[in-house]
């Protein structure tokens, strides 16, 4: 009877299915019969468990909460204090660069930066130009072509109207 | 919340708590710093920690969680069993502690599988209560239950009889 007993609280076991009363019960079966190998199961759990036992003391959890608490705020201190310095750099050195670039770009300078502009323009332009007109000669163009030719002429005569003002 | 007071609550769980990390980590080091980590978060909810229902649950639920961190940085996480190698001969299993046999079976579980046995079996928790530290149905911790035990003890009845 007691067999049966066990071999259905076995199956319940490695079903997952057992209650804790149950459980207790077959721990005991299994105690009655030291030879059934699921005693090994439960062997390796408690050994397991006494080789894993650990005591800690409460000195010890709070006297490490100390520690974490203060290199915590010591990260924090030498973090604002970079963030500070970063900050002052910055306010101090900030206004003279504006100051620098202001005094550094002249009227003659953009004006001249606009000719250079205007005249890369036109080399463009003329460049597409010759080219189109070397191709016009050897083929019948398509519209987009054509009007991509024009484009080139209008706007090569707009920088030249551009450049003689 | 006085340090006493909040002492009086965790220490009887600290051995538990602690014990999970060590066999789930198997490395003393990590499992101690594992569980400080555990022991100072709940410390930060300390004027809380009277509210919750099942501060055992609760507990391990927060070193599990740091637990499977550590696993994941590590690289070690398994969804799935390892291959199953056959470490020793036929004969060498009669020789070799069967328990070390189970020892080795249970690392090659996967992580899931390792958790709920751990807290079925070592911990004493219920199917239920793992299901809320695991975030799975109770029918999914049973199945995994299931499986996780089969495979420890599948080698008894046919290799040491």
């Amino acid at each position: 009877m007691s067999g049966n007993r066990l071999t259905y609280l076995e199956e319940k076991f490695q079903e997952g299915k057992l209650s804790a009363p149950e459980k207790e019960e077959l721990e005991f079966l299994l105690r009655e019969n030291p030879e059934n190998e699921l005693n090994m199961y439960f062997q390796w759990v408690n050994q397991t468990k006494q080789e894993t036992d650990i005591v800690v003391s409460k000195g010890d959890f709070f006297s490490k909460l100390s520690t974490t608490k203060k290199s915590r705020y010591s990260s924090f201190i030498k973090y604002a204090a970079v963030l500070l310095i970063v900050l002052m750099a910055g306010y101090f050195a900030a206004p003279q660069l504006i100051q620098n670039n202001k005094e550094d770009i002249t009227e003659a300078e953009i004006e001249n930066a606009y000719q250079e502009s205007l005249k890369t323009f036109l080399a463009l332009s003329s460049y597409l130009n010759k080219g189109l007109q070397d191709m016009h000669q050897g083929l019948d163009f398509s519209a987009p072509f054509k009007d991509l030719k024009q484009l080139n002429t209008t706007t090569e005569n707009l920088l030249k109207h551009e450049n003689n003002k | 919340m006085s340090e006493e007071q909040f002492w009086t609550i965790i220490s009887p769980l600290n051995q538990s708590i602690l014990g999970f990390a060590i066999r789930l980590l198997n490395n003393k080091e990590s499992a101690k710093d594992v569980h400080q980590d555990t022991l100072e978060k709940l410390w930060q909810k300390r004027s809380s920690l009277k509210k919750e229902k099942n501060i055992r649950a609760f507990a391990m639920t927060i070193i599990k969680n740091k637990c499977i961190d550590v696993i994941r940085a590590q690289g070690r996480y398994q969804d799935h069993s390892i291959e199953d190698i056959e470490l020793y001969s036929k004969q060498a299993y009669e020789d070799k502690d069967i328990i070390e046999h189970i020892k080795l079976k249970m690392k090659q579980l996967p992580t899931q599988q390792q958790m709920i046995i751990e807290l079925k079996d070592f911990q004493g928790f219920g199917n239920e209560e793992i299901g809320e530290i695991m975030g799975m149905t109770v029918n999914n911790v049973r199945v995994n239950l299931s499986r996780g035990r089969k495979t420890l003890t599948k080698h008894f009845k046919h290799e040491w009889q």
